[in-house]
């Protein structure tokens, strides 16, 4: 698997998929191949920004779906889908347990600056019954997609 | 993966899984998930959306 980021200097989108970055211009991204490092940009940061307005005053009846829009939709599906599958045991405890705090953060009406649990690395560090608990989870969810 | 749940009993099994791993190495009694369903713990909570989360990951892969 690989992690392709968009190339613009302020942009933290990334996508995760296999073989070459070429693919990246089915969900709408700006590619080129160049030596050594491909130029990649995101949708929204593409040079040739295309707006769906645009698309759709293209179409015959001006109903149909934004081509564009689609893609990208489809293509959140594909990430969240491989948020999962492409962690280590390690890193999907950690993410269950941030997802663990920041609902609990949520529902006491804290900001996460206030409302503030250990950091996962803490709880590592001390050993704490805490990450093991997390752990335990994630054997279980392993367990379990085995078995499915 | 967890199809045979529902949202509530998969967030009292993953609730149950955690506090049980935990007793093996220290000697606790947790409140049970129906103690801390039935009271609004905000505990209980955060297991819900990890259930929530589990359930929709599950969907799609």
């Amino acid at each position: 698997m690989n992690t392709w980021r968009c190339s613009h200097w302020n942009c933290a989108v990334a996508v995760v998929g296999c073989g070459s970055p070429i693919g990246l211009r089915a969900i709408g991204w700006y590619v080129q191949i160049l030596d050594p490092t491909p130029l990649l940009l995101c949708p929204p940061h593409r040079p040739d920004p295309i707006a769906c307005e645009e698309i759709e005053a293209h179409s015959l009846d001006g109903l149909d779906p934004c081509a564009m829009c689609a893609a990208d939709k489809e293509a959140d599906e594909i990430q969240s889908a491989f948020v999962f599958s492409d962690l280590t045991e390690e890193e999907l405890a950690k993410r269950l347990y941030d997802i663990y705090n920041a609902e609990i953060a949520k529902v006491t009406n804290q900001p996460l600056y206030s409302y503030t649990p250990p950091g996962w690395e803490d709880q590592v560090t001390r050993d704490a019954p805490t990450a093991a608990g997390f752990r335990a989870i994630v054997r279980e969810i392993s367990r379990r997609t085995s078995r499915s | 993966m967890f199809g045979d749940l529902t949202e509530e009993e998969l967030a009292k099994h993953l609730y149950d899984v955690y506090h049980s791993s935990i007793a093996k190495k220290y000697p606790y009694t947790p409140p049970t998930w129906e103690d801390i369903a039935s009271c609004g713990h905000p505990s209980a909570e955060g297991w819900r959306a990890l259930a929530r989360e589990l359930a929709q990951k599950a969907s799609r892969l």
